[in-house]
C-alpha cells in the first residue's frame, strides 16, 4: 500500500507506462515468451524423430521453465539495471533533480519509488513472463512452491540488480557516466559470480548468484528448501542465504543512494551506517570462514583479504565533498585545523573521514584478535606463532591502509582544491603498484631478487605470503604499510601547523598595517 | 522571516559568496540584483539548502537551515533559472505528483484553482511538453502552490519570457505576496524588480553591497542629484553661467538638454533657477532628474564579475 501510494512511482508509471508502451512493451513479452516456448515445442518435436525416448510435453515445458526463468533473469537484470542506472542522471541533466530534492516526501520514499519505477518497463515485460512460468512449471510437474521460488530469485534479483543501477546513478553526473561504471562494474560481479559458480562448495557467498540459484533448484528436486549451505556451524536452506544477501545488497545500495540525493555534497554514507555495514560484513565474513574452509589458516587469510579493500573503500565510502571540508579547514581558528582531522560533528556529517576510520579499524582489530585467538585454538602447525605474529601484523597494516586512505583523501582535498575520488584512487592504484615492481626491477638488476623486499613493500603480496608460512617453515619479511601511514599522518600534521603559521603572520601583518594607516 | 549571517561559499580557490548577511521580513519581495557570477544564484541555492555553506548561518521561518535542512524543504519552494519539468506528464499529472509529494490530498477542486490561479485552467489535459516557455514557468509557479510554502525563491524567473507573461509573472508574484509568502527574486530585469520588489540587495563579486527598500538605498547613497535643464537657443550661455555656480560639475550636454550633477540638496536648487533666470538664460525645463533602480545599479556596481 505504501508503495502503491508513493508519488515517484505513480509518476515514473504513468510517464513510462502510458497505453501505447503498455501495448508495445505487453507485446514483446508476450512475442518473447510465446515464441521461445513455440520454438522449444517444435525442436522438442523434431527431434523425436532422431530419438529413441518418446515425446513428452511435460519434459519440454520443465525446460522451458528454467528457459524462460532465464529470459525473466535477463530482462529484470539487464535491461531494468541499464533503466534504473539512467534515472537520476536524467534527472539532473533535464534540471529537475533539485526538486526531487526539496520534495517533501524525502529520499528514501523517492529512492524506493525510483527503485520499482525506474526499471517499470523491464519488470512488465519479466510480469508478461510469469503466466508462462507458471504454466510451464505446473504443467512439467514443478511444484508451485518451486515455481514460487524460481520467480522469487528472478525478482528479488532483479530489484538488487536495479538498486545497483540506481546507486551508480546517484553517485556521477552523467548518463553517459553511469553507464561506463555499470558496465565495469557488471563486469566485475560477473567473473566474481563466474567463479563461484564453478565451486562445488555450497557457501553464503555462492546463494547470492541468482544463476546458481536456478541451477540448484533444477538440480534438486525443485526445491531450494532442501539444498543447505553451512553456515555458523548450521545448515540453513540456500534460499534464506539469498534473500539475506540480496536484500542487505538492497540495503546498501539504496542507503548510499538516498544518501546522495538528499546531500550531494556529503559523504556516501553516515559515520554510523559505515559502521553497521562494517559490523554486518565481519559477522557475515567470520560465520561463513568458520564453516566453509578446511585449515583454519586458509579462512584466515581470507578474512583479512576481504577487509583490507573493505577498510580502504569506506575511507572513500566516508569522506565529503572537497569544498565542505575546505570550507571547515578555512575558518582560521587553531583548534579547528586540526580537529577537523578527528571530528565527526554533526548528524549530517560533513567532517572527514579519519575519526570513524580510525573507529572502523579498532572494531576490526578487536574482531581480527578475537579470530585469530580461534585460530591459535585450531592449529596445529609448528610455526603456529609465526602465523598468528604475522596475522598481528596483517590486521595492524589493513589498519593502516584505511587510516592511509582516509588521510590522503583529506590531503588531497585541503591542498589541491579539487575532488578527492580520482586522485585518490590513481594515489592508491600507484601505491600498491609503483613500489613493488620498482623493488623487483632493482632487483632483477642486480642479478638477486629477493622476495622478503617486495613483500615489504606491497601489502598484496605480504598477504600472500601468509599463506606460504602456513605451509613452509619460511621467514616474512615485515610490511612498511605501517610506518608509512604514521609518516602521512605527521606530513598532515605538519602542513597544518606551517599553513596556520602563515596564517598568523599574515593575520599579524595586516594588523601592523592596520595599525600604521 | 529569512535571516542569513556571515553566509560563505567556496567553490575551491573561488569564494562564490562572501559574508551575507539578509534580513528579508515576511510578506515581502525582497528583489536580488546583480551582473552575471556576482553570487546571486549561490546564494538562492544555499536558502534553497540545495548547496552548503562553506561558514555561516541560515535561519528561515525560525528553523536553521543547516543543521535542519529536511524541515526547511517544507517551508520553501525553489524555481531555478534552468529548472525542467516533466514533459512525459499531463499538466494535472504533475501537479498530482506535488500533491502526493508533500502529503496534501489531491482534489479536483484544488487542482483546478491552483491552475486557474497561474491562468493554465486550461491547459489540464495538455502534455507539460507541449506548454510554451511562458506556461512552463507558471506552472513551475503553481507545483509550489500546491504546498503553499512561506518562502519561494525565484532564480530570474522572468527569463525568456514575453511582456505579456512578465506581466503576468509580475502579478501573480504580487498576489503570493498578499496572501502571505514571502518571496525572494532574482533578476537582471531591473524594471520588472522596481515594480514588485518592497526591498531589494544589490551583490557583486559575491558580496552583498547594499541592502534595503529602494528609496532608502536612494537616499543613503546619493551623493549628488542630477539636474536636466532645457534651455532656447545655445546652451554654451548657459554653461558660462552655471560653472562658477558652487556645488555644480559634470555639464554634459546630452539631446539638446544640459545634464549635471549638483550636491546640494533639492531647498538649494531654486537658487540655481533664479540665477539662471536673472542671466537671461531662456529657461525651457529645470528639474532634478529621478532615480531608477537601473540608475542605483549601474551607481552602486562596478561590473565586476568573479
Amino acid at each position: 500500500m505504501i508503495l502503491i501510494d508513493n508519488p515517484e512511482l505513480k509518476r515514473l508509471v504513468r510517464s513510462k507506462l502510458r497505453v501505447r508502451a503498455l501495448i508495445s512493451y505487453g507485446a514483446a513479452g508476450l512475442l518473447i515468451f510465446g515464441g521461445v516456448l513455440a520454438f522449444a515445442y517444435f525442436v522438442a518435436k523434431e527431434n523425436q524423430h532422431f530419438s529413441s525416448s518418446p515425446f513428452s510435453l511435460a519434459k519440454v515445458l520443465r525446460d522451458y521453465f528454467f528457459v524462460a526463468a532465464g529470459i525473466q533473469l535477463a530482462m529484470v537484470s539487464l535491461f531494468g539495471t541499464a533503466l534504473a542506472s539512467q534515472n537520476v542522471t536524467l534527472e539532473k541533466e533535464r534540471g529537475t533533480f533539485d526538486f526531487q530534492r526539496l520534495v517533501a516526501m524525502g529520499p528514501w520514499r523517492l529512492t524506493a519509488g525510483k527503485l520499482f519505477g525506474a526499471p517499470a518497463e523491464a519488470l512488465l515485460m519479466a510480469l508478461v513472463g510469469v503466466p508462462f512460468a507458471l504454466a510451464a512449471g505446473l504443467g512439467g510437474g514443478i511444484p508451485a512452491s518451486g515455481v514460487f521460488q524460481a520467480e522469487l530469485t528472478v525478482f528479488l534479483f532483479g530489484i538488487a540488480a536495479s538498486s545497483f543501477g540506481l546507486l551508480c546513478s546517484s553517485i556521477v553526473e552523467k548518463t553517459a557516466h553511469a553507464t561506463g561504471l555499470l558496465v565495469l562494474a557488471g563486469f566485475a560481479i560477473y567473473v566474481m559470480m563466474a567463479a563461484s559458480f564453478n565451486l562445488n562448495v555450497n557457501s553464503l557467498w555462492d546463494t547470492a548468484n541468482p544463476v546458481y540459484m536456478l541451477k540448484q533448484l533444477m538440480e534438486s528436486g525443485y526445491s531450494l528448501g532442501s539444498n543447505t549451505f553451512h553456515f555458523c556451524g548450521v545448515d540453513v536452506p540456500i534460499i534464506f542465504g539469498f534473500i539475506l544477501l540480496n536484500s542487505l545488497f538492497i540495503a546498501l545500495c539504496t542507503t548510499i543512494t538516498a544518501r546522495r540525493i538528499a546531500e550531494v555534497e556529503l559523504s556516501f554514507m553516515t559515520p554510523r551506517q559505515g559502521i553497521i555495514a562494517f559490523l554486518i560484513l565481519q559477522v557475515l565474513l567470520i560465520a561463513d570462514l568458520e564453516s566453509r574452509w578446511h585449515t583454519a589458516g586458509d579462512a584466515l587469510q581470507i578474512y583479512h583479504a576481504v577487509n583490507m579493500p573493505v577498510l580502504i573503500a569506506l575511507a572513500f565510502a566516508l569522506t565529503p565533498g572537497a569544498e565542505l571540508v575546505r570550507g571547515r579547514v578555512m575558518r582560521g581558528a587553531r583548534d579547528e585545523q586540526w580537529r577537523i582531522v578527528f571530528e565527526r560533528s554533526n548528524r549530517l556529517q560533513d567532517s572527514p573521514a579519519l575519526r570513524v576510520v580510525f573507529e572502523v579499524c579498532a572494531i576490526y582489530v578487536v574482531v581480527s584478535a578475537a579470530y585469530t585467538f580461534t585460530f591459535l585454538v585450531k592449529i596445529a602447525a609448528a610455526n603456529a606463532g609465526d602465523v598468528v605474529f604475522h596475522a598481528a601484523l596483517l590486521t595492524a597494516m589493513n589498519a593502516a591502509l584505511g587510516i592511509t586512505a582516509a588521510a590522503l583523501l583529506l590531503y588531497i582535498q585541503v591542498y589541491t582544491e579539487r575532488g578527492c575520488f580520482k586522485l585518490g584512487m590513481a594515489f592508491l592504484f600507484f601505491g600498491f603498484i609503483l613500489p613493488p615492481t620498482a623493488v623487483w626491477i632493482a632487483n632483477l638488476a642486480t642479478d638477486a631478487v629477493k622476495i622478503e623486499n617486495v613483500l615489504r613493500v606491497s601489502p598484496v603480496a605480504y598477504l600472500s605470503g601468509l599463506y606460504e608460512l602456513q605451509r613452509n617453515d619460511s621467514e616474512l619479511a615485515c610490511p612498511l604499510v605501517i610506518a608509512a601511514t604514521f609518516c602521512t599522518l605527521a606530513a598532515l600534521r605538519i602542513r597544518f601547523l606551517l599553513d596556520m603559521e602563515e596564517l598568523s603572520r599574515k593575520r599579524r601583518a595586516a594588523a601592523a598595517q592596520v595599525a600604521g594607516e | 522571516m529569512i535571516h542569513t549571517k556571515g553566509l560563505t561559499r567556496r567553490f575551491g580557490r573561488l569564494t562564490a559568496v562572501t559574508g551575507v548577511a539578509l534580513e528579508v521580513p515576511a510578506r515581502t519581495i525582497f528583489g536580488f540584483i546583480g551582473p552575471n557570477g556576482a553570487g546571486k544564484t549561490t546564494t538562492l541555492r544555499m536558502l534553497a539548502t540545495l548547496l552548503r555553506p562553506s561558514s555561516g548561518e541560515i535561519t528561515i521561518d525560525g528553523v536553521n537551515a543547516t543543521e535542519r535542512p529536511g524541515d526547511v524543504r517544507q517551508r520553501i519552494g525553489y524555481l531555478s533559472d534552468t529548472f525542467g519539468l516533466y514533459d512525459d506528464l499531463k499538466v494535472w499529472e504533475y501537479l498530482d505528483y506535488y500533491f502526493g509529494a508533500y502529503n496534501v490530498e489531491a482534489t479536483n477542486d484544488k487542482l483546478d484553482s491552483v491552475l486557474e490561479l497561474v491562468q493554465l485552467g486550461h491547459k489540464r489535459e495538455a502534455m507539460v511538453g507541449a506548454l510554451s516557455r511562458g506556461m512552463r514557468q507558471r506552472l513551475g509557479i503553481a507545483r509550489m502552490l500546491v504546498y503553499e510554502p512561506k518562502v519561494i525563491l525565484l532564480d530570474e524567473p522572468a527569463n525568456g519570457l514575453d511582456p505579456i507573461s512578465r506581466i503576468a509573472l509580475r502579478d501573480l508574484l504580487k498576489t503570493l505576496r498578499d496572501r502571505g509568502t514571502t518571496i525572494i527574486v532574482s533578476s537582471h530585469i531591473l524594471t520588472e524588480l522596481s515594480d514588485m520588489c518592497d526591498t531589494v540587495g544589490i551583490m557583486e563579486l559575491g558580496k552583498l553591497i547594499v541592502c534595503g527598500s529602494i528609496d532608502k538605498i536612494l537616499a543613503e547613497t546619493r551623493t549628488h542629484i542630477h539636474l536636466i535643464l532645457e534651455v532656447l537657443g545655445k546652451p554654451e550661455d548657459a554653461i558660462k553661467v552655471l560653472e562658477p555656480l558652487p556645488g555644480i560639475s559634470g555639464i554634459k550636454i546630452e539631446s539638446g538638454k544640459l545634464v549635471m550633477g549638483f550636491t546640494g540638496t533639492r531647498d538649494d536648487l531654486p537658487a540655481v533657477h533664479k540665477k539662471l533666470v536673472e542671466s537671461n538664460v531662456p529657461v525651457v525645463a529645470f528639474f532634478p532628474k529621478s532615480e531608477n533602480l537601473e540608475d542605483l545599479f549601474l551607481r552602486l556596481s562596478t561590473g565586476a564579475t568573479n
